[in-house]
This record gives C-alpha cells, sequence and structure tokens, in this order.
C-alpha cells in the first residue's frame, strides 16, 4: 500500500570534483533526466554537497543528488520514483549499500533470514553512503542548517546521517542497490578502492522501473535510536499503536514494545505509545501493516482502563487488563514450564531467572526463555587504561 | 632538572582518541577499521559518539595520577546485533573516513542479539614523563 500523500517526483543534481570530470559525461548520459552539475570548487565535500542539495529544484517532491563516480541503472530517477511510493512518506533513501562497512556480514544474514531473500527494502539508522541520496526537500534546508554548524563532521554524508540521527529518522536502503562506485579510488584521504563496491547492485543494465518494491523491509538492527521524542516534537503527545495480530509484539531495533491489553469486547491486542519520529514512521511502514501494527486511531476498538493504554471511552476503571503473573514457574519438565510461561514475558523472565540458578541449566529451555523474554540489559565495563611515559636515559 | 611534557603535548594524542564518532563491542581485538565486521565480529554499535572535548562524550582534563586523561561517557541502551563474547570496547571515525582510533579491554560478558548493552565510562591516561 503505498504511503505517500502525493506521487513522488525526484529531482536530480549531480556533485562532483574537477579531479573525476571523466566520469561526468557518462554519469549524464546514463540519466533519464536533465541534471545540473554542482562542481567541488575548494576541495571540500561538505561545501560541495550543501551546494548540491541547495540545487535541488523545490517543486519536486524529493531531491536525489548522485556523486560523479557513480555507476547507476536504468531508468534511474522514475525508478526511484516508483520506489517511494512503497517507502513511507517523508523517508530518505541512500541507494547505495556497501560491502566494506561492519553490516556486511549482518546484512548478508538478515536478507536471507528474511522472506527467503525476497526483500525490497533494508533500513537502518544512519545514512552510511553518499554515493546517491535522496531527501524529501522539505529536509534540505533543515539538514543544510544543521549541518553548517557541525564542521567537526568532515564528511559529507556523515552530516547529513548525523541529522538524520538527530531527528530520530531512519534510513531505507533499496534492495538490490540503484547505484555503485566505479573501480576508482576515493577522494578521502586514507581511502583506496578497495572494496567500495555496492553489496548487491541491481546493474547497469537493468531498468529501475523493472524491480519489485513490495518485498519486505528487512531492519538492520545496528544503531541505537536516540530515546525521547525527537527535535521539534517537543511536548506532542505520544502516538499510540495496536499490535493487533501479536500482543507481546516487540520491535527491538526501535525500541518499541507492545503490552497486551483487553478490549472492553474481550480481544487481546498490543499496545505502544511512541514518541520518537523515526520509530514511528518504521510502525507505519507496509511491511509493519501486514504484521497486523496499525494506529489505534484507525481501529475500531475500545480498550479497558490501563496505564498507558489508549482510552476511547470507558470512564470507569473496568477488568480485562492482563493480570500480572502469580506464584512460582514450575520447577517440572520443559514443557510445563513454557505452558506456565505462554508468551508472557514477565514470566518467561522469572522462569528464565529460575532456570538459570539450577545446577545444570536445559540450554533449549534457556533459549527459549530468553526469546520469550524478550529484550535484557548487558552492563559492560571497559577497562581505563594509563600510558607511563618513561623516559629512557642514554 | 627534570623531564617535563607540557600538558598541550599529552593532549595531542587524547585529542586524536576523542575525535571518535562511533563505538563497537567487540569480540576480538582490531587491529584497523576493516576489521570490524569482517574478521573482528562487531557484538554492539555503531555507537554514536559526539566526538571532540567538552561537546558530551569526551572530556579531558588532569590525570588521576598525573599527566592527563580522556574520559569516555557511559554508553547506554546500545542494540546488541549479533551473540558473542564481548571482549573489546573499540573507538573509530566512520563515515567515509574510516579510522580506528583506540581499543581497549573489557570483562568478558556473553552478549546475546536482541537485548541491550550498557557499556560504562573509561578511560584513557597519559602519565608525566618520569
Amino acid at each position: 500500500m503505498p504511503d505517500q500523500a502525493v506521487t513522488p517526483t525526484v529531482s536530480v543534481v549531480v556533485m562532483a570534483h574537477p579531479k573525476r570530470q571523466e566520469f561526468v559525461p557518462e554519469l549524464l548520459a546514463s540519466l533519464d533526466r536533465d541534471a545540473e552539475v554542482v562542481w567541488d570548487q575548494r576541495n571540500d565535500r561538505w561545501d560541495t554537497g550543501r551546494r548540491a542539495w541547495q540545487a535541488i529544484d523545490r517543486s519536486a517532491s524529493h531531491g536525489l543528488v548522485v556523486q560523479d563516480d557513480a555507476i547507476v541503472c536504468r531508468d534511474l530517477v522514475a525508478g526511484v520514483e516508483k520506489a517511494l511510493a512503497h517507502a513511507p512518506a517523508k523517508t530518505p533513501l541512500c541507494l547505495y549499500c556497501g560491502r566494506v562497512r561492519p553490516y556486511r556480514t549482518l546484512v548478508e544474514q538478515l536478507v536471507e533470514r528474511a522472506d527467503h531473500g525476497r526483500a525490497s527494502w533494508l533500513t537502518m539508522t544512519g545514512l552510511h553512503w553518499g554515493v546517491g541520496i535522496v531527501l524529501p526537500v522539505e529536509f534540505i534546508d533543515p539538514m543544510i542548517a544543521w549541518a553548517d554548524q557541525r564542521p567537526d563532521i568532515a564528511n559529507y554524508d556523515r552530516r547529513i546521517s548525523r541529522w538524520l540521527d538527530h531527528q530520530g529518522i531512519r534510513t531505507w536502503y533499496p534492495w538490490p542497490s540503484l547505484v555503485d562506485h566505479r573501480d576508482s579510488p576515493s577522494l578521502v584521504p586514507g581511502r583506496g578502492s578497495a572494496g567500495r563496491r555496492a553489496h548487491r547492485f541491481a546493474g547497469a543494465d537493468v531498468s529501475a522501473l523493472d524491480l519489485r518494491w513490495d518485498g519486505s523491509v528487512v531492519t538492520i538492527p545496528a544503531l541505537n535510536i536516540p530515546e525521547g521524542p525527537a527535535p521539534g516534537m517537543k511536548g506532542k503527545p505520544p502516538v499510540k499503536f495496536v499490535s493487533l495480530k501479536y500482543p507481546n509484539l516487540a520491535v527491538p531495533s526501535i525500541n518499541v514494545r507492545f503490552r497486551p491489553v483487553t478490549t472492553v469486547d474481550g480481544v487481546e491486542v498490543g499496545v505502544a505509545d511512541v514518541t520518537a519520529r523515526g520509530a514511528i514512521a518504521h510502525l507505519q511502514s507496509p511491511w509493519m501493516r501486514r504484521r497486523g501494527v496499525a494506529l489505534a486511531d484507525e481501529v475500531d476498538l475500545e480498550f479497558a482502563d490501563s496505564p498507558g493504554a489508549g482510552q476511547k471511552s470507558s470512564p470507569e476503571p473496568t477488568a480485562g487488563v492482563t493480570s500480572p503473573p502469580d506464584g512460582p514457574p514450575p520447577a517440572g519438565p520443559a514443557g510445563d514450564v513454557l505452558a506456565w510461561v505462554g508468551d508472557d514475558p514477565d514470566r518467561a523472565r522469572r522462569a528464565l531467572e529460575a532456570e538459570q540458578a539450577r545446577a545444570r541449566p536445559r540450554t533449549s529451555l534457556v533459549a527459549k526463555l530468553g526469546k520469550l523474554a524478550g529484550p535484557t540489559t548487558h552492563d559492560l565495563t571497559p577497562a581505563s587504561v594509563t600510558h607511563t611515559t618513561t623516559a629512557a636515559e642514554v | 632538572m627534570a623531564k617535563f611534557a607540557p600538558d598541550s603535548t599529552i593532549d595531542g594524542m587524547l585529542e586524536q582518541i576523542a575525535l571518535a564518532d562511533e563505538m563497537y563491542v567487540t569480540d576480538s581485538q582490531p587491529t584497523s577499521y576493516a576489521d570490524l565486521g569482517d574478521s573482528v565480529a562487531v557484538l554492539a554499535g555503531p555507537i554514536s559518539l559526539t566526538p571532540g572535548d567538552g561537546n558530551g562524550d569526551f572530556v579531558i582534563g588532569d590525570g588521576d595520577v598525573s599527566g592527563r586523561k580522556v574520559t569516555v561517557a557511559a554508553q547506554n541502551g546500545a542494540t546488541v546485533v549479533a551473540t558473542g563474547d564481548a571482549t573489546h570496547v573499540v573507538l573509530a571515525t566512520g563515515g567515509s573516513t574510516d579510522v580506528l582510533r583506540y581499543v581497549t579491554t573489557c570483562t568478558q560478558q556473553t552478549l546475546t542479539q536482541g537485548n541491550t548493552v550498557n557499556v560504562g565510562e573509561w578511560g584513557v591516561e597519559v602519565a608525566d614523563p618520569t
């Protein structure tokens, strides 16, 4: 289901460095729209990038800035417009997902696991590669204003990523990537060309219009999302979501856990109050909708009173909220323990503690209880270090 | 006559550490940024840091014993992205720079994917020359 309120339109600009000017004509020829070229004037990536974003036609819904060393698939801009129709509104896209960063193994594992490899999107906090970036046009001015104040962040893409982090906005990565790097060295000092290739590139001969964007969305849980409301949302009430299929649904990647609540009609659903803008966008994605997650306002449910539950009416406290667990977990066979736990995370934690206290904890039961218990927190203690600078006398 | 290193000289090293904008928890010791996620498993991170002395995650000041010290703020609530034994905490600068800044050890602990991890405050001290 398209989440975009209007049909996306994309304005494209190329940011280029004179050292790579020979790449530019080929890139322009491979694009399916006319593109302005913004040249580096003082060997300053951010200066070039910000001028490129300022050159985006604001009558479009989105801007696309492509770097000069990009290899693009056919019909790139039209394909991006098509893809955007399948992403949540106001979502940035990173058209390239590289192989050399810490996500290498993680991406492979999660994509294979999700939908038997039939994923259309990856999402993660952070925009990690600048070779092809798509932003809603209304992001451009506030992003530049913020990033201009961060000269300590040298990298063009990192400044944009940091702004998105501050806003609590997740980045979506089309899968496969629509853009790849040329086999040329980076202009960033100290970096070569090794490994600067897309994890999975659609191909320069492939039309982006032939790709499907209604496959699954794979969430890369690699970054912590800042807690609390995003800047600009201070003081706004949380957005209430319901999980219709899974009352105990947990989405660790965005730090959201639904609480089971029984409606006055006796139906058990999950509810969650969400404030982080990125988490709100994620929960409105088509993928989450298919898992039964919806805005509380969209469903005709009336909840019994409970702390934080989305009461429509019902001024008198009523029964129906799931009761807290009573009594100790059974000490018998694993099946009895799991039956006692059901899908209650609190009971799972209590059973897990009891199991781990046994002389010989049952490994498979511990694993199952661990999953049911949901996330727990580990505390790590890094070692502080003292360097002693003893001067040797000769 | 005594050996002497001005604070600004020692701070030079500590400021390089404080340029890190990412922290990782790993299962072994990396020797370069490229090791992260390749030969060295990343169990948590990148955890975003604000680089620079006094900007929120790094404070450079006098050492506990002598010399100078950079204190790295605790980072709470990072997602564990892979199950494994955490043995090292890594500071790095990411983006297009990809520089390893510092590696320390931590008390070994098994982290479980999907959980969260709190990384306590720690520091690097450079003593005055003796």
